[in-house]
């Protein structure tokens, strides 16, 4: 028997894996060897059998896997976007010459824009005035319809102005590094960590790229370990309010003071019933805890439209449920919680709420086990600003632990969870293992992905921090 | 301009997708993870919702690919983490299994198809990963080595070793059976 140069070439000419040149000299020389050709058509009859008698599987996923996908996967409404993520759609190039009717519906189309603008700072301007309230928010507070932003109304205390409150701040080409604000001695500690950009008029028109800034508070010295069969319930409190954007109000030369209102002797109105809560979405995850290996964390995430009665009213505090399984955790505490604004309007800003949690049971072991419930996570009442699909109970947000570690968590878990170790670092908490200025290195995700300017933003604090004290 | 995740192009591919493969992902995945279909579930959701986030021009092309590989690999973490997972241990597996066949535990099915893909069980973990691609997904050599991380040689190498046992075990399990001895 004359062997083919490669033996797995004769099973490649039964996959049909070779090419035309090299199929027709391998068919030649099969012509040639009675034993080689015996070899191939034992091949062929084995291959056919095996594609004939192939499994089909027929699994599929459950349908609230699907419909999760499914939502993740829908396009999401444009104040859906995320918070500081704004991608304005790329202008056309100006054409050197345009004809007569596409200039003139350019024109309409320009006034209609200003229009539009002038209406929706009109709009902004009640939450920048600090004595005024505006009636057509009151009317607003009372609705119960959707929570699209009230219109104009022709009561709305008139502002003459020169100068109209400007957009939220766009980054600049080189962001200044991140600032801390001095501990406070009180607690709970509230840490302001900011990234707000210089604002220069020649980057005003640029896309905005950075995040707008967060406040994170840590709540450690409030929250101790609770035991959870004792205490399995948590109930904070939710205020919309503080994802309402962040507008520098307009310098006061160039406002004109409205008359001063003549002082009503009708009596108080009545207090306006609470506005309904509208969220986009919300999420709990899990993931072990960098800096202690008994505790993992949970974090959940609500992402709210900042344009809802809700946000921007009256600070009103909502009702938000924990309840952890007793048989699952044993102690739990809450470690911080961050407040993301949102950068205009008619995006979204996000509340995330940390937590540590000693697990109980199986979970103690490392093995993975899918669907453990950690907690049960409900907001009375809540709307949603789209319909969910799907049989599950869309009120009630179940967080698992899936025995993710750390270093598999997703990049934005290890981003935020690095924020918090810092936080908590400067605190000078003693509950907090082996938290460490390195170990907040290694918990940074790496540096590639959307959120590069951010962590590089916060390892480069961390290096200039550790160079301050020494370490390096 | 191009589309970006979270747009109507997404959607409609990550719909597509989900019709597409859906099941085969599971099936493959699952038989990565030990026939553990509700783990192969999960790991499949997460590869879909990875779809999700991903730019969906860049995936489009090459899509089957990119979702076996994210589900391998998605596989690979999870067996990781239980420790089940031993490189070394995969080549000895052959060899314990030779010794293990006799030809009257296999009587029953005289269906060439069945007794094949039986056999298959017993080929190590690497031979029946590509088996699998090839026979039950239909995919080329290139898209192999794409998921697997092999160069399309080692894949080639594979299947031909793979076939080859498959067919001495066959002829093994097929011949007929030696005459009792006389009282």
């Amino acid at each position: 028997m004359t062997a083919p140069r490669d033996p797995t070439d004769i099973t490649a000419l039964v996959l049909d894996e070779l090419s035309a040149e090299a199929a027709a000299a391998l068919r030649h020389q099969l012509d040639a060897d009675p034993e080689l050709e015996s070899i191939h058509q034992q091949t062929t009859v084995l291959v056919h059998a095996m594609q004939q008698g192939a499994p089909t599987p027929s699994d599929l996923l459950h349908p609230a896997q699907r419909q999760r996908i499914l939502h993740s996967a829908a396009p999401a409404p444009r104040r859906a976007l995320p918070s500081g993520k704004t991608t304005p759609p790329a202008l056309r190039p100006v054409r050197s010459a345009w004809p007569r009717r596409l200039s003139q519906l350019a024109a309409l189309l320009t006034v209609g824009g200003v229009c539009f603008w002038i209406g929706h700072s009109q709009l902004v301007r009640p939450s920048v005035a600090t004595n005024q309230k505006s009636p057509a928010l009151d009317a607003t507070n009372s609705a119960t319809a959707s929570p699209k932003p009230p219109p104009a109304t022709a009561n709305r205390p008139a502002l003459a102005q020169t100068d109209l409150p400007p957009a939220p701040p766009p980054p600049s080409a080189a962001p200044r590094p991140v600032q801390t604000a001095p501990l406070a001695t009180e607690s709970p500690t509230d840490l302001a960590l900011t990234a707000s950009p210089a604002r220069t008029p020649e980057v005003a028109a640029r896309p905005p790229t950075d995040p707008p800034a967060f406040k994170l508070h840590t709540h450690l010295a409030a929250h101790p370990f609770t035991d959870a069969a004792r205490a399995p319930k948590l109930d904070l409190p939710l205020e919309p309010t503080r994802i309402r954007p962040r507008i520098k109000p307009p310098s006061a030369d160039n406002l004109i003071a409205a008359k001063p209102a003549p002082r009503s002797t009708d009596p108080a109105p009545p207090p306006a019933p609470r506005p309904p809560l509208y969220i986009h979405a919300w999420r709990a995850d899990t993931a072990s805890c960098p800096w202690d290996s008994e505790l993992r964390l949970l974090r959940i995430t609500v992402q709210l439209p900042a344009d809802q009665a809700a946000a921007l009213g009256n600070s009103t505090q909502y009702p938000f449920e924990i309840d952890f399984d007793p048989n699952n955790v044993r102690r739990f505490r809450l470690l911080g919680s961050s407040d993301q604004p949102a950068p205009e309007l008619r995006q979204a800003g996000r509340l995330t709420y940390w937590f540590e949690y000693s697990p109980n049971g199986a979970l103690r072991d490392r093995a993975l086990h899918p669907g453990r419930r950690v907690a049960s996570i409900r907001i009375p009442n809540v709307r949603f600003t789209t319909t969910p699909v799907g049989p599950f109970d869309d009120g009630l947000l179940t967080a698992e632990d899936r025995g993710i570690e750390w270093t598999q968590a997703r990049s934005d878990f290890r981003l935020e969870a690095a924020r918090l170790g810092l936080a908590l670092l400067l605190q000078g908490s003693s509950s907090t293992g082996n938290l460490n200025a390195d170990l907040i290195l290694k918990i940074l995700p790496p540096a590639s992905g959307p959120l590069k300017p951010e962590r590089d933003r916060l390892a480069n604090a961390l290096r200039q921090l550790a160079t301050l004290v020494g370490s390096h | 301009m191009a589309s970006s995740p979270g747009s109507s192009s997404t959607a409609d591919l990550v719909r597509q997708a989900l019709q597409d493969y859906e099941s085969i992902l599971i099936g493959y995945t699952a038989n990565l993870l030990g026939g553990d279909v509700e783990r192969a579930r999960d790991v499949v959701q997460d590869a879909f919702l990875k779809l999700c986030q991903a730019d969906p021009d860049r995936v489009r092309h090459g899509l089957r690919s990119w979702l076996f590989t994210v589900c391998r690999n998605r596989a690979f973490d999870v067996l990781r983490k239980d420790q089940r997972l031993d490189f070394a241990d995969w080549q000895d597996l052959d060899r314990q299994d030779e010794s293990s066949l006799h030809p009257a535990d296999q009587a029953d099915s005289t269906h060439l198809s069945e007794l094949a893909w039986a056999l298959v069980e017993q080929l190590s973990p690497n031979q029946q990963e590509v088996i699998r691609l090839k026979f039950q997904h239909d995919l080329p050599y290139q898209e192999i080595a794409e998921i697997t991380g092999l160069s399309v040689g080692n894949v080639g190498f594979l299947l031909h070793t793979a076939l080859k046992k498959l067919r001495q075990r066959l002829q093994r399990q097929l011949k007929p059976a030696p005459p009792l001895p006389a009282p």
